[in-house]
């Protein structure tokens, strides 16, 4: 039931990210959750805590006005205890405009879970990309 | 098995029910009394009623396909859980191969409430949003 709680929130996460969905998105992590994104051979930008992770969703989505679809596929758990988790999880990243579909990149997410008062919420977020978003 | 995991089948074989053309499963995942409400980017919603015209549609698309169509669906999550009823959402990601070509035709989200109908789950309304024409 845990696995499938915590993929769930992993599915959660591609949607609010393509609904706009920050709120939503934010809430995912815990206070202070911490994403870091590393593109190809790039150094490693770290955002640690919800309000700097909201800033960047924010500062990424302004700067699309395509439709993002991230299609979360092969996930797999590393390790599972009652109160923590570490899964696995492929991104193909998609965008859409009027006319175009275009695969932008693809990816994997490494996440770190707690469960905390009854609920799964991501500790930390490594997601590396093959190509820039 | 759990309700979710039943419910998760469903979808996943809708979606390969479509690409082999068994339109009595497509048909039979709708309640008699089901909908389908389909809109394609910001056109109006083109709204089936019943499952006799939801397999009409079924078929009359299928009709028009001479390629192989994959609907692969992913991203799945429930919400508004009773012992009876559910919403899940899903991803599509709609491709087509004919002529040793694949093309990604189109994206899009299914939102669909199901109902528990004795032992069987089925769907109430379905509403998909394509991002592009498919």
């Amino acid at each position: 039931m845990d696995r499938q709680t915590v993929v769930e929130l992993l599915h959660q996460a591609g949607w609010a990210y393509d609904t706009r969905n920050v709120n939503w998105l934010v809430d995912l992590f815990l206070p202070d959750g911490q994403f870091d994104l590393r593109i190809q051979d790039g150094d490693v930008l770290s955002f640690r805590g919800q309000d700097r992770i909201r800033n960047l969703y924010v500062d990424a989505l302004a700067s699309q006005n395509d439709q993002r679809r991230h299609i979360i596929t092969n996930v797999f758990f590393d390790s599972v205890t009652s109160t923590s988790m570490k899964v696995k999880s492929n991104v193909t990243l998609i965008a859409v405009t009027s006319s175009v579909l275009t695969v932008v990149s693809t990816g994997v997410y490494t996440d770190q879970l707690i469960k905390h008062e009854d609920r799964w919420r991501i500790k930390h977020r490594f997601e590396y990309l093959d190509r820039p978003f | 098995m759990s309700d979710k995991q039943t419910i998760m089948e469903l979808l996943n074989k809708g979606g390969w029910a479509y690409d082999t053309g068994d339109v009595d499963f497509l048909a039979d995942m709708f309640t008699e009394d089901g909908r389908f409400d389909l809109q394609i980017q910001k056109n109006d919603v083109i709204k089936f009623d019943g499952r006799a015209n939801i397999r009409a549609l079924y078929e009359n698309s299928l009709k028009t396909q001479t390629d192989q169509r994959r609907h692969i669906v992913t991203n799945l999550f429930f919400q508004d859980e009773t012992s009876d009823s559910i919403t899940a959402t899903s991803y599509l990601l709609l491709i087509a191969v004919a002529d040793n070509k694949l093309s990604v035709l189109s994206t899009g989200v299914y939102t669909d409430k199901l109902v528990k109908q004795g032992k069987s789950w089925r769907i109430k309304h379905r509403f998909l949003y394509l991002d592009l024409p498919y």
